[in-house]
């Protein structure tokens, strides 16, 4: 029967069937297309039905062969963006309509001009606002009194030593400054006066030399102060106990922060920068130093470089004695001490540990002097040389303190990928907190890379053991008896950073923990024998790490009034504006102008944020029972071999993102249905949110661990060498990096010989004057790069590599010198860079149970993304026709 | 013009290679040099590429006249003036030839190296801005030498007087130790030395130079360094007198 029909015997039931109605050949036809459709542009089943006859349908109407088909297809993907050739979907329909709607309802092209325009206009603006910056600061620079030294002025220095005189105008100065601060502004008159001091401070902020620093911190300290006499005056009618609640957190944390950035003004305002002093040529006049290394639980191969640089200081060999203080009591740590002329000291009693163990190697050490550097911080030959001066010239000065450099990269600049490229969370520290603080003579001892006086030692007792910052407590007690403390501000020992996030966190909580104790136990402010500026200087340090509670209280203020709408600050909406944005930004542009090259603008936030939670709950407990809570070691030198998201770790600064974004969410969603009174408030608790939220970004990002393969660190470098091939050819080459074990170099040309893996060279470095020979095998070679691994190295050899690498005297010269200043915006930008690195890192990461939430989230995005219409492409312009 | 001497502790430490290198390097940046040979052996000539059947040099000239007829030079653009042989009587001496060379109208400023042995150089008289290069090896012989020289005899000379190391090999622990002694005893130390270095026994056979023909190796940097140095000492002494 089917034959008859002309219907083919084999096919299926349903489409015999069909073949009834509709001709065989065109049923054959749209099988295929449908097959096509599915197999070939992957659409799916149903849309594969169902195409064909739109297709046809539209046929009815179109004439699809007089079209060019080509031409049309291309315009129509340019029209259409959202829709992909061959990958058809389901909803293509829709998109195309709501595209199309798009594109008969705006004028795709009159608006891109006017974008275009608006740009253009806006690029030109900030041209013009940019030049006129350059011209002012040109102008003001010509204009300031550089030069002019104070001390000059006979006349001003006569008067200057009358104390009347000196007291008349320390209070005209409180007085003209209390007026500033307090004296109520109308809301215009505020944004005048704010307006004058940006004026002043902006230009002022590349201004060289230190009188337009203290003008700008003057400014900054009225604006600020004045912003908190508002707050404190006129802000605090709460209307409800929430507001109530929230709000006094809120004003105690700004309160904080103001005492913080005061004290802090205070301590950097005029960093001494202190040379160091010669030695006597006569080196019979130099005094005996006892070098002491304590190390507790870290592998031999840590110790060694440290050792063997010790022993090679440049001093004189009787006058230098180096003390490996094993609190392990390891057997091959005696051996290695034996063998390489080091002492070797250990105690029955492992008592108040790394204080204890140095107080036990007093006993039985004689050096009049004591330096002490951490098992893993290498010194450079000329410490000594570079530090001793300070004592021989000043009979009190019982500490020189340099600072800790590291080679490796510390958490935030492994994770966030930015070492050498953006100043560490060390560097504000040691480049210019110390410095200010040698001004006051307040630096702090940091237990490394310092030598001390044994006499002041004594009077104190030995080490403070009190507290789990032996360091700083020893310090403040040494200070107490009237000794000064100076730093040297050149970096004359490395060592390894901290490596893992976690690692660095526990090092922070125990010197918060510390110095909270030290807080509770021998209070700075309290007690005799220090003087005010010390004082200051102390308080600074401990206010410092107690920024937990005050720290959460800024990432999550703005949510009272999405969440609760409590009105956490009663002011109106303009009034808010105009204390709260240029106070900020004065601050802003001060902090940038005197941390500028050591703390780029936004990061402290970021080091802040992740610690915020973790030192919250020892300063707090330390607070309340100093006794409480033991010396953590912290580890160093440890691997990652894989790369992991460190979910532990970034709960805290997870949880604070994600009722951030909850908070942005709701609020964008209460814009809409919100009376136009609050609104102006709710956009600034979002734009607060959304700020918190890039923060807290980069904080998450840091907890993606990355992959640390290499068990020694590769040290950057530019050290000029040979090498002598086994063929008698000596080549210059210059060292790129090196470890304790191996050296990178590269060569300028290779091609006369024949280098290859396995193959012995000699490598020809300058440990100071003398040539030293080391015997290498070649591990790789990449054009004119070699890679070597030192071979055959008796103890002798292994000093003389110390000595040509990592104690090089010029070796961590400088580090401070490459970078730039500060850029906030730039700086701004590398955040949000970071921040968004770190979500997307978080989502990867995501643990198996979270994944299809995630996964969900991801392509619910994607998919509504999809769906919205697109600026058309355009047509690619070919200069050629 | 500036005059450097060249002369080796002993036969053998390399002072003509020295000569040539330190010849190349000079000329490569640019200062007009001339190379003088007053070493009886007559092999410079092997350094420059001069043919080995060419057998003019200064011994062929009668006098001062016809002595400008005696010069090489190189593609390089240095000027060499050979020892020569020749079978006539000899008229020239090495004083009169190195005394001889301020008559001639050089270029200003050439660098004027003699290759010379210590039995003519105690003949010549020096000025006080004359730099005399003595090429050491770090072994005892040498050592024994310039102790006998400098201790013992208590040398004093009137011109810039350094003692150069020459071939040095810190992988033999005898020349790293008899170096670091001289880093501390010898007063006339250069503060350059000079690499053992295959590149500069290859570049002979070469008939070339090693700065020339192995840029990459130390050799090369060595002289660079070498020639750093003396024009460093030509400007000091130059404002010691101006």
């Amino acid at each position: 029967m089917w034959a008859l029909l002309n219907i083919p015997q084999n096919w299926p039931m349903h489409l015999k069937i069909a073949a009834i109605l509709v001709q065989p050949k065109y049923i054959r036809l749209y099988k295929f297309r449908v097959k096509r459709l599915f197999e070939e542009y992957r659409v799916t089943r149903l849309s594969a039905l169902i195409l064909p006859i739109f297709f046809y349908f539209i046929s009815c109407f179109i004439k699809f062969r007089a079209v060019k088909k080509s031409t049309a297809k291309r315009r129509f993907y340019q029209l259409y963006p959202q829709l992909k050739p061959n990958q058809l979907s389901f909803f293509d329909p829709l998109r195309f309509i709501i595209q199309s709607l798009y594109l008969l309802l705006s004028k795709p092209n009159s608006e891109s001009d006017f974008w275009h325009k608006l740009s253009y206009f806006l690029r030109k603006a900030w041209v013009k606002i940019r030049l006129f910056d350059r011209f002012i600061i040109q102008k003001s620079t010509k204009i300031w009194p550089v030069n002019s030294n104070p001390h000059n002025h006979t006349l001003i220095n006569s008067i200057w030593r009358f104390h009347s005189f000196r007291w008349l105008t320390y209070l005209l100065i409180s007085v003209v400054l209390f007026v500033f601060i307090s004296v109520p502004f109308t809301i215009s008159a505020q944004a005048a006066f704010m307006g004058l001091i940006l004026l002043v401070a902006y230009p002022m902020r590349k201004v060289p030399g230190q009188l337009a620093t203290i003008i700008m911190i003057t400014l900054s300290l009225i604006s600020s102060s004045r912003y908190l006499w508002w707050r404190f005056n006129e802000t605090l009618g709460w209307q409800d106990w929430q507001s109530t609640l929230l709000g006094t957190g809120l004003i105690i944390a700004e309160s904080y922060a103001w005492l913080v950035l005061l004290l802090g003004y205070f301590q950097t305002i005029n960093p001494l920068k202190r040379a160091p002093v010669a030695l006597p040529d006569n080196p019979d006049l130099w005094p005996s130093v006892d070098v002491y290394i304590p190390t507790y639980n870290e592998p031999l191969s840590v110790v060694k470089p440290t050792t063997l640089a010790a022993l090679s200081l440049d001093w004189p060999q009787d006058k230098l004695n180096v003390y490996i203080l094993d609190d392990g009591c390891r057997e091959s740590f005696k051996e290695f001490a034996d063998s390489v002329g080091a002492g070797y000291i250990i105690r029955d009693q492992h008592i108040h540990a790394k204080a204890g163990n140095m107080n036990h190697a007093m006993q039985h050490t004689k050096g009049e002097y004591i330096a002490i550097f951490d098992c893993d911080h290498i010194p450079a030959r000329s410490f000594l040389q570079l530090t001793m001066g300070q004592f021989l010239k000043d009979k009190k000065v019982c500490l020189v303190q340099t600072p800790h450099h590291f080679f490796s990269a510390d958490p935030f600049e492994k994770n966030l990928k930015n070492h050498t490229k953006v100043p560490n969370e060390n560097m504000l520290f040691y480049g210019l907190i110390q410095d200010g603080n040698d001004m006051w003579n307040a630096t702090f001892f940091c237990g490394s890379c310092a030598v001390l006086k044994r006499e002041a030692l004594e009077s104190i007792g030995g080490f403070a053991f009190d507290t789990v910052t032996e360091d700083a407590h020893t310090a403040l007690r040494m200070q107490r008896q009237g000794y000064k403390t100076t730093y040297i501000n050149i970096p004359q020992a490395a060592g390894l950073a901290t490596d893992s996030l976690s690692a660095h966190v526990g090092q922070r909580i125990r010197w918060a923990r510390g110095m909270a104790q030290i807080f509770r136990i021998d209070n700075p402010l309290l007690g005799k024998g220090l003087q005010w500026r010390q004082r200051l200087c102390y308080l600074n340090a401990m206010l410092h790490f107690l920024s937990g509670i005050p720290r959460i209280i800024f990432l999550t203020a703005p949510l009272a009034l999405i969440f609760f709408n409590a009105y956490i600050i009663h002011a109106e909406f303009l009034a808010i504006m105009l204390y709260v944005i240029p106070t900020l930004m004065q601050i802003k542009i001060t902090n940038s102008r005197i941390q500028g090259k050591y703390r780029y603008s936004f990061w402290g936030e970021v080091y802040e944020s992740v610690l915020a939670w973790y030192i919250l709950k020892p300063t707090t407990v330390a607070l309340f029972n100093p006794s409480k809570g033991k010396f953590n070691v912290t580890e160093k030198g440890g691997l990652n071999n894989n790369e992991f998201y460190d979910w532990n770790i970034s709960t805290p600064s997870f949880v604070l993102f994600s009722i951030n974004l909850v908070g942005f969410i709701i609020a964008t969603f209460r814009l809409f249905f919100e009376d136009p009174q609050t609104i102006g408030v709710l956009l600034i608790s979002m734009a607060w949110t959304a700020y918190n939220l890039v923060i807290l970004g980069a904080a998450i990002a840091v907890a993606a661990e990355a992959k640390q393969i290499r068990a020694s660190h590769r040290v950057q470098a530019n050290i000029k060498g040979n090498i002598r091939l086994k063929n008698g050819h000596t080549l210059q080459c210059t060292v790129t990096d090196y470890s304790d074990k191996s050296v990178g170099l590269e060569v300028v040309d290779l091609i006369d010989h024949t280098v290859k893996p396995t193959d012995e060279i000699d490598l020809l470095l300058m440990a100071g004057k003398k040539q030293a020979v080391f015997t290498t095998k070649v591990v790789n070679r990449r054009d004119n790069q070699l890679g070597l691994l030192l071979t055959d190295m008796p103890v002798e050899r292994q000093k003389e590599f110390v000595l040509a690498t990592f104690a090089r005297a010029d070796a961590w010269i400088g580090w401070q010198k490459q970078f730039q200043h500060d850029r906030p915006s730039f700086s701004f930008k590398q955040i949000r860079h970071a921040s968004w690195r770190g979500v997307n890192n978080m989502l990867f990461h995501a643990p198996v149970i979270a994944k299809p939430f995630v996964n969900l989230l991801i392509m619910g995005g994607e998919f509504i993304y999809s769906l919205l219409p697109k600026q058309p492409k355009q047509e690619p312009k070919n200069e050629y026709f | 013009m500036q005059r450097v001497f060249l002369i080796g502790t002993k036969g053998g430490t390399g002072t003509s290679s020295v000569t040539a290198n330190l010849a190349r390097c000079l000329a490569d940046a640019a200062e007009p040099t001339l190379v003088v040979e007053l070493n009886a052996q007559n092999q410079l000539a092997r350094h420059f590429a001069i043919p080995w059947l060419a057998k003019t040099g200064w011994q062929n000239a009668n006098d001062l006249h016809t002595l400008q007829n005696c010069f090489y030079q190189t593609q390089s653009g240095i000027q060499v003036l050979p020892y020569g042989k020749s079978n006539q009587s000899k008229v020239l001496t090495a004083k009169e030839v190195v005394d001889g060379l301020n008559q001639f109208e050089l270029t200003p400023n050439t660098w004027v190296l003699f290759d010379i042995t210590s039995t003519d150089f105690s003949t010549l008289s020096l000025n006080s801005t004359d730099i005399v290069l003595e090429v050491a090896n770090c072994d005892a012989i040498n050592h024994s030498l310039l102790y006998q020289k400098f201790t013992v005899d208590k040398f004093e000379c009137s011109a810039q007087y350094y003692v150069l190391v020459n071939k040095f090999n810190s992988h033999s622990d005898v020349e790293s130790d008899i170096f670091t002694l001289w880093q501390h005893q010898l007063t006339h130390l250069s503060p350059v030395f000079i690499h053992a270095d295959e590149a500069i026994k290859v570049a002979v056979t070469h008939a070339n130079q090693a700065v020339a023909l192995y840029p990459a190796n130390s050799c090369r940097a060595d002289f660079e360094r070498l020639c750093g140095w003396l024009s460093s000492l030509q400007t000091q002494m130059n404002k010691s007198e101006g």
